[in-house]
Parts: C-alpha cells; sequence; structure tokens
C-alpha cells in the first residue's frame, strides 16, 4: 500500500479501485498525503464573533480549538496540554479569557501562549517557557469569513490554493458588503461511509438526483418553480479547477426572465451589485442551483429551499476512518437579510439538508450502503465505474467565459473523475 | 415551560399519559399518515439536539427540524411511500417507549402542556449497529371533541452528534 505506485485511479479506464472507499489503511495515508497538507475547512468567522469565542474542530486527525484572540485574530491550537496531553477544552464551544489544563494546572492564554505551568520554579532555570505555548496551526487564513488552516508550514496561500474556484465561493461568501452569516450550529452526525463520496456526491454527481432523491423531487412544493425553468431553458455544466476543486451550476439562459432573481429579498439585490463584478451579479441572477466541492473534503450548495429563499449550505465530510465519516453542516444567510428571511432560510435549508433532511436521510442510506457492500476482499476485486467522465475529460466548453474549465454535459462524472485523478496524484507522492 | 400552571386533575392525567402511548403505536406500526392527522393545522414540529458548552453556560439546544404543517407533511408522505423513500425502506423496525409523563393545564380551558421522555429504539435492515435516540418531549395539546390534537411539539435529543447517522424516523 505505501508504495502503491501505479495508484488506485486507472485514468485510461475510468476505474477507481474499491480500496480507496473502505480502507483503513488509505485513510492513515490520507492524513499524511493530504489532510495534513492540504487547507482545510474549520469554522465561519461568524461562529466566534467575539474575543475568546472557540469552537473545537478537527484539522486532519487532529482536534483544534478554533479560537478568536485579544489581537481579534483568529488561532489554530492543537486541543493537547503540551505538559501531559489533556484536552484544554472538552466542549464544542465556548467563550474563555484563557485556557486552564484541568490535569496539572498549566494555563496558556488564548492565543495558545504558555502563561504558567504552575511549577515554573521547578525547572531548570534555561527552561524556554516561550516555545511550550499550545501547538499552532503554522498556517490560518480566512476567505470572506471562511476559516481553513493547514499543518503544513510551507504550504502556497489559501487564495492560491482556491485558485478559480474562489471566484464562484466569492460569489456565494461575499455578494453583500456585509458578507454572510451562519445562522446556527453545526449539524452533526455520524454516517458509516467513506469521506470522498460526500466530497464526489457535491462536485458533480447529477446522476444520483432523480433517483437518490425522487421522494423530494416528486413532493418538493417549489415544483412549479423549477417546472418554470425548465420551460425557459436552461444550462447545466461541471467546472473543474486546479488543485481539484469543482462545482456544478445549474442556470437559465441568458436572456430568459430573471425568475429565480425574485426569491432573493428585494432589499438584498443592490447590495449584491455593490459587492460582486457584473458576471458574478449575472451569475447570481440566473442561478437555480451551484454544488460544488473545495478539495478535499469542503463542499457548499447554493439553492432554493421553499419558494422564496435561498440557502447557501456549506458541509464538512470529516473522515472518522475508511468507513465512517462525521459530517458537519451549516446554513448561511447575508447578514443583512432580515430577521424574518433568515428564519425561513434556516428553518427550509435544514428540512433539506440538515441533519434529518429530506434530502439527506436518502443520500446517508444509500452511500452507507455503497460502503459496506464494498468492503470485502470479492467486492474489492471489481473497481467503481467512472466511465462517463472519458468521452468528454478532452474536451471543455468553448463558449465558458468564467474561471475555470467547463464540462458540458452535467450528468456525467467529469468533474467526479477529476478530484479523484487529484486524490491520486497526492496519495502517490511522498515528499514531505 | 410548565411554570405558570398547576398539573392536572386524576381523570386528565389518565388520558393524557394516554395519548402518547396510543401515538408511539401508530408510529411503530408505521400508521405515518395516521400520526400526522394527529396535529392541528398550525403545528410547529421541533426537534433539538445540543452544543457541549461548558456547564457553566446555559444549555444550548438548537433545532435539527423546525417545520410547519407543510414541511411536516411532505416528511411524512415521503416515508409513507415506498416508491419515494430509501431511508425507510425496506423499514426501520422501531420501537418508541415513552414514559415519565407529566401534565399542566394551559393558558385557556381544553390546552394542555405535557411532557414525556421517549426512547426510540431503530434497527435498520443490514445494520449490525442498532440505534438509540433519548429525548424530552415537551406538547402543547388541544382537546377537541375527538380527543388530543398536537399544536406543538419540541423533542429535546440528549445528543450533540447524532452517532447514528441521520435520523428518517418520526419522535
Ligand atoms: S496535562 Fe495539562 S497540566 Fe498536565
Ligand atoms: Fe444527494
Amino acid at each position: 500500500m505505501e508504495n502503491n505506485a501505479t495508484g488506485w485511479v486507472d485514468s485510461e479506464r475510468g476505474l477507481v479501485s474499491r480500496d480507496a472507499f473502505i480502507s483503513d489503511e488509505v485513510y492513515r495515508l490520507e492524513m499524511e498525503r493530504i489532510f495534513n497538507r492540504s487547507w482545510i475547512y474549520l469554522a465561519h468567522e461568524t461562529e466566534i464573533p467575539n474575543i475568546g469565542d472557540y469552537v473545537v474542530r478537527t484539522l486532519g486527525n487532529a482536534p483544534v480549538i478554533v479560537v478568536r484572540d485579544t489581537a481579534d485574530s483568529v488561532k489554530v491550537l492543537l486541543n493537547s496540554c503540551r505538559h501531559r496531553g489533556a484536552k484544554l477544552c472538552r466542549g464544542d464551544a465556548g467563550n474563555t479569557k484563557n485556557f486552564v489544563c484541568p490535569f496539572h494546572g498549566w494555563a496558556y492564554e488564548i492565543d495558545g501562549a504558555l502563561r504558567t505551568t504552575g511549577f515554573d520554579h521547578h525547572f531548570r532555570e534555561d527552561t524556554d517557557f516561550g516555545s511550550m505555548g499550545l501547538v499552532p496551526a503554522p498556517n490560518v487564513e480566512s476567505f470572506h469569513g471562511l476559516i481553513f488552516a493547514n499543518w503544513d508550514k510551507n504550504a502556497i496561500t489559501l487564495r492560491d490554493y482556491l485558485g478559480d474556484i474562489g471566484w464562484y465561493l466569492e460569489t456565494f461568501f461575499n455578494r453583500t458588503p456585509g458578507g454572510m452569516e451562519v445562522l446556527a450550529p453545526p449539524h452533526r452526525w455520524r454516517t458509516k461511509a467513506n469521506w470522498k463520496i460526500g466530497s464526489l456526491n457535491f462536485i458533480g454527481d447529477s446522476q444520483h438526483s432523480p433517483t437518490t432523491h425522487i421522494g423530494p423531487s416528486t413532493l418538493d412544493s417549489a415544483r412549479t418553480i423549477r417546472d418554470g425553468f425548465r420551460k425557459h431553458g436552461q444550462d447545466s455544466f461541471h467546472v473543474v479547477t486546479d488543485e481539484g476543486h469543482g462545482c456544478t451550476l445549474t442556470y437559465l439562459t441568458p436572456g430568459m426572465p430573471e425568475k429565480n432573481y425574485h426569491t432573493h429579498p428585494d432589499a438584498l439585490k443592490p447590495l449584491y451589485e455593490k459587492s460582486l463584478n457584473t458576471d458574478q451579479v449575472s451569475m447570481l441572477h440566473h442561478l437555480r442551483v451551484c454544488v460544488g466541492t473545495i478539495f478535499p473534503n469542503l463542499s457548499f450548495i447554493e439553492s432554493q429551499v421553499g419558494a422564496g429563499e435561498k440557502a447557501v449550505s456549506v458541509r464538512l465530510w470529516h473522515p472518522v476512518s475508511g468507513t465512517e465519516m462525521e459530517v458537519l453542516s451549516w446554513v448561511f444567510a447575508e447578514k443583512e437579510a432580515d430577521q424574518d428571511y433568515k428564519d425561513r432560510v434556516l428553518r427550509n435549508g435544514f428540512h433539506n439538508f440538515g441533519a434529518v433532511g429530506v434530502f439527506e436521510q436518502d443520500d446517508m442510506e444509500l452511500w452507507a450502503s455503497a460502503t459496506s457492500a464494498s468492503s470485502n476482499p470479492i467486492a474489492q476485486q471489481y473497481p467503481y465505474s467512472f466511465q462517463t467522465a472519458l468521452p468528454y475529460l478532452d474536451s471543455p466548453a468553448e463558449d465558458h467565459k468564467w474561471p475555470g474549465r467547463a464540462h458540458r454535459p452535467a450528468d456525467t462524472e467529469v468533474a467526479q473523475f477529476w478530484f479523484m485523478q487529484r486524490w491520486d496524484a497526492l496519495m502517490r507522492t511522498n515528499e514531505s | 415551560m410548565a411554570d405558570t400552571t398547576s398539573s392536572v386533575d386524576t381523570e386528565d392525567y389518565i388520558a393524557i399519559q394516554r395519548f402518547p402511548y396510543a401515538e408511539a403505536a401508530l408510529l411503530d406500526r408505521r400508521a405515518f399518515q395516521e400520526w400526522f392527522a394527529l396535529f392541528t393545522d398550525d403545528i410547529r414540529y421541533v426537534v433539538t439536539t445540543q452544543v457541549a458548552r461548558p456547564a457553566q453556560d446555559p444549555t444550548s439546544q438548537f433545532a435539527i427540524i423546525d417545520e410547519d404543517h407543510n414541511a411536516l407533511k411532505m416528511r411524512v408522505d415521503q416515508i409513507s411511500d415506498p416508491n419515494l423513500t430509501h431511508a425507510e425502506n425496506p423499514p426501520t423496525m422501531t420501537r418508541r417507549l415513552v414514559s415519565n409523563v407529566e401534565a399542566y393545564y394551559g393558558e385557556r380551558n381544553g390546552v394542555f402542556e405535557a411532557q414525556s421522555n421517549i426512547l426510540l429504539y431503530a434497527s435498520r435492515p443490514g445494520e449490525p449497529e442498532t440505534a438509540l435516540h433519548a429525548g424530552e418531549r415537551q406538547d402543547t395539546l388541544i382537546r377537541d371533541s375527538n380527543g388530543f390534537r398536537i399544536d406543538k411539539r419540541t423533542v429535546n435529543l440528549a445528543q450533540a452528534v447524532l452517532t447514528s447517522g441521520t435520523l428518517s424516523q418520526l419522535l
């Protein structure tokens, strides 16, 4: 496994070894070669608005505290005492003036610096207490409020890492001067499925929607709006960008009535024009739904929820093992929106995509079934098929004017295979 | 919630105590539409989990479901029709145990505030592990000629993370 020089992805035939989706050995390698070297999403700044606010999350497989320090900057600190490793925070969120270890009492400032061990006088005189603070993630950056961190000291900047997908993210997270706001703590649930199924699902698995989501798509009261789209014509395509990111957009053909735009509150529309460029506003105007994944495990969806709201929802597929993940799900609205609108976005957003969402429940059932049925040596001899990517991989759309490379049609596996190829390339590199 | 009101008399108590038993029986035999008929048109159906915060902080519950009649109807319709659900086809095998019922007179005649604990045992076909969900239920009940109807329900689950995956069962 360590020497899987040929990788897991067969680019010639559009196949991926099942091993990639079930093996704990692959999971350990993913931690080393992907999660401890990539920019990983942790939290949104509006979750920790005040000095001393913190949430506890996981960076790779290390527990971390994401805290707003006295200088009003965000620090990401390993949630493990430098003395003998106890957790500084044993809950999931709170506000504090400092971190005092409950085991033997070492006390740290909220930026992680060691204040006192309580037994400083018993240490040798040349002890460098300055180097004994909580272990900080060397790289922490925000993109329009989205906080990412990277364990790799030599990482490229977050901006560079996001590259062209940043244009789309910006349209969703920086479309008003106030920016977006998290409306509630994240829903969290465990699913016995490999984390990559989530990333792949959001980067571009249009093929699953009609069958997996037969329930909501038959019963949804927003159907009339969708029918309107059908009548007026819509365009649908994948966008893939460097580093393995991508998204799938479905939007109203330009020139057609801007029906969907009416689902944003009137008060917000002029704000979009203030914050976004003309192309981005036009994209938002015409958009029915955009789902995407920032490599490796952050996904987002901007879509209609109910008849009158559009929600931006963010999903983190946190790997627990080769066959299990923990999912975190947030819903966002524009800070400037009125409370009534925010309440509706929250309720309707979670009706669809929350821990108990009408979409989520069927996705999770089927992802778990795929993982469980693949976890045996017989099944492992038969790779997963991504074959509908192959005929389209080398023929990007030529009329795409926005960043990234577009591929039509959207009901192929181009974006998913793009993700897997990037994953495979990273898994085969061994330099650190 | 039951702070301003007083406990009901024995006769009302027995009636209110029976109500969640009958309700649990409907859900366990998957009579979801009959169950849904127990709600008023103004229903607000809320399920919460918690953020695990330090004990000094107030308990921090937040909704994972917050639905009106329309939204709840869609949820019920989805799992009632075998062609429209994967999460409940084949059906989850369930038992709901309801206990610790308390009941108080509500804000006007014929309105009651009821509390109970619910323990949902759920076994998914093909899943080696069974799920347990425990919660505190707070109901506003309205008595009409047919018995009680639920006008508001809040179920506070004693969990920060749904460790058994998403929850397609009703509570
Ligand atoms: S482990 Fe933290 S003070 Fe000892
Ligand atoms: Fe889905």
